[in-house]
């Protein structure tokens, strides 16, 4: 039976010059930042660019990392940041180009650049809509419906990323479904 | 702020059961309550419809999104894979990156590319070694080489020969003709040396007849009586 290198293992041979201990972080880790990324800004190339930059921004920081926290908290949390700072950034762009009061409402939480209402009508509608509707969620919810229904984590494990207490990430996820069933309801 | 509540106040719970997180007890004590609890039965019945979208959505969109790294997130327990090598990471690394960035690493690998070119081009024409000029040469053995050089060297003695031999072929012509008139005068010093050692050895009788008779000047029946001078000298 073999036993399994932890994250905080790998972390502290990257730590000690082991040039292919970090690629092993990556590659434990990439798929699951890219889905995160991809719940939380929706658009697939933004979802690549925010899991570049995740990894980059935890190679340049792993002095700094402790071991109080686990590797994949700290991870989810730099991932987090990072899609929350290309929110922002989309958000400061898209706001002069949108028009109608429903694309500014719809918006409102940063929507993925280039989507419309009118795009949304076209084939796809579900889960069109379920793609609008999640990403005009508040930050904070949004990262725990992301966290939960993309990443399969656990409440606990949302908990630990996120540094929240367990019963915070229960009601977040309980008050991002429901506006989310509003909003699904408004859009069908 | 929180009026989408419910009034029992059991949405921590509902949430738990929703996701499987309950323990066994915690939830056998919330079936129980939903026996009671229409809210709670209404509420689980829609949130669970809204959580069967958000899936068939991320179904749908990370589904098709064609990833390096087949690790999905339920796929958490699984046995530890292979430790990758540098290059497959960095490969798996490059494939998340943005477009402009693979874009850049692009224009410097065409660029470096260019450079390497120019740069032994630029070796191909530079003045080669004394060696290198030999055809061939580049890749000779020792031996090899020394038997070029030997060969180089025997070429240029020859090459130098003929040219001094070409130099030089005036030269002899005059040469032959001064060591002919050399013979030639020679012979003359020898011939009349031998002449002179002759006309100094004395005659003898039979010479002397043959002589009187040849320029006719005395009978030969009385040469012997001649009292010649040349005779009395002579002995």
């Amino acid at each position: 039976m073999g036993t399994a290198t932890s994250d905080e293992q790998i972390v502290e041979r990257a730590l000690t010059g082991d040039a292919e201990a970090f690629g092993e972080i990556v590659q434990r880790w990439e798929r699951r930042i890219f889905v995160l990324s991809f719940g939380m800004l929706g658009r697939e190339e933004d979802a690549r660019d925010a899991t570049q930059e995740t990894f980059l921004a935890a190679f340049r920081n792993l002095r700094a990392f402790r071991g109080e926290a686990k590797v994949s908290s700290w991870l989810h949390r730099i991932a987090v940041n990072q899609c929350i700072t290309r929110q922002r950034r989309a958000k400061v762009r898209s706001e002069s180009a949108l028009d109608t009061e429903e694309e500014k409402n719809a918006a409102s939480f940063a929507a993925p650049i280039g989507y419309s209402p009118a795009r949304m009508a076209e084939g796809r509608e579900t889960s069109a809509a379920v793609r609008l509707a999640v990403n005009s969620l508040p930050v904070e919810l949004r990262q725990v419906v992301v966290m939960k229904e993309f990443e399969e984590l656990t409440f606990k494990e949302i908990a630990d990323a996120l540094d929240l207490p367990l019963s915070t990430v229960k009601s977040r996820l309980y008050t991002a479904l429901k506006q989310l069933q509003m909003r699904l309801a408004k859009f069908g | 702020m929180r009026n989408d509540d419910l009034t029992c106040g059991r949405e921590n719970d509902l949430i738990g059961f929703l996701y499987g997180e309950l323990n066994e007890v915690e939830a056998t004590a919330f079936q129980r309550h939903l026996r009671e609890c229409e809210t709670c039965n209404a509420e689980l019945a829609d949130l669970g419809e809204v959580r069967e979208s958000v899936v068939a959505w991320r179904n749908e969109s990370v589904g098709s999104v064609a990833f390096p790294a087949q690790v999905t997130a339920s796929s958490r327990t699984e046995a530890p894979r292979a430790t990758p090598s540098a290059m497959t990471a960095l490969r798996q690394f490059f494939n998340l990156s943005p477009l402009w960035m693979k874009g850049a690493v692009a224009f410097a690998a065409i660029l470096f590319c260019v450079f390497a070119g120019l740069a032994l081009a630029r070796l191909r024409e530079a003045p080669p070694a004394v060696v290198a000029a030999t055809p061939g040469a580049t890749n000779t053995s020792p031996a090899e080489l020394k038997a070029l050089i030997d060969q180089r060297v025997r070429e240029e003695l020859n090459r130098i020969k003929k040219s001094e031999a070409t130099a030089a072929a005036p030269l002899t012509a005059n040469a032959q003709k001064t060591a002919v008139k050399r013979t030639a005068n020679r012979n003359t010093q020898v011939a009349l040396s031998a002449a002179s050692q002759k006309a100094r050895r004395p005659l003898s009788k039979t010479e002397r007849e043959q002589l009187a008779n040849d320029l006719r000047l005395v009978s030969a029946k009385s040469d012997s009586e001649l009292d010649l001078l040349d005779d009395r000298i002579n002995q």
